[in-house]
């Protein structure tokens, strides 16, 4: 059966080797405001990406993202009508489960705690579905796995 | 919607992995069907009959909720 959207069942770890480097990097940033020099431009404020001369951020932000694609998308090894079943039901999940926590955060995390909340709240989707995909490819697993 | 797979699979010696293997599903698929957990599509319920030789109303039935 052809499954759109989906990758190759090896994507599963080329994203997690993507993003782990990138969420660790992306954690030391926003906590500790450790900045890669060697991702710094040289110029001056008004050039390109003005006000902005370092890319830590970015690099660390863009590389969690696309590492969490390439797993949610990434097919299971013997993917078929069940398991895209679980995998529908797990995006239902996360979904609401984001938008439960975004609702719970705006009334009781406010200021700058509030914009750490969403640097994070941005990965939820993929990261909830992924927890709560595996757990159901889990709780099915057969007898004499 | 009741099944008999985990009969005809007592009756052909099949574990669930082989059984898996030779319609080429995963094997939580069997497990989640003879657990009364998933309803299969047309298409898997007549490759399960094909493999045990017998018509599909003879593994899949109706229940009273259906």
């Amino acid at each position: 059966m052809n499954y759109t959207l989906s990758l190759p069942t090896r994507y599963t770890w080329i994203g997690l080797a993507v993003f782990l480097p990138c969420a660790v990097l992306g954690a030391l940033h926003l906590h500790l405001n450790v900045e890669l020099s060697w991702l710094s431009l040289p110029g001056k404020a008004g050039d390109l990406f003005h006000g902005n001369r370092n890319f830590t951020d970015e690099l660390a932000l863009s590389g969690a993202i696309v590492g969490l694609l390439l797993m949610s998308f990434a097919r299971t090894r013997q993917e078929d009508e069940f398991i895209q079943s679980l995998r529908l039901q797990s995006w239902h999940w996360a979904v609401l489960a984001n938008f439960v926590l975004l609702l719970i955060a705006i009334w009781t995390v406010y200021d700058s705690h509030f914009l750490e909340f969403m640097v994070y709240n941005m990965l939820t989707v993929p990261v909830i579905f992924l927890l709560r995909f595996r757990y159901l490819l889990y709780k099915n697993r057969s007898a004499n796995d | 919607m009741k099944n008999k797979i985990k009969v005809q699979r007592a009756i052909h010696n099949l574990t669930q992995a082989e059984l898996a293997e030779k319609i080429g599903v995963s094997r939580q698929t069997i497990n989640a069907m003879e657990s009364n957990k998933y309803v299969p599509s047309t298409v898997l319920a007549l490759k399960i009959a094909r493999l045990f030789q017998i018509p599909v109303e003879e593994i899949f039935l109706l229940d009273e909720e259906d």
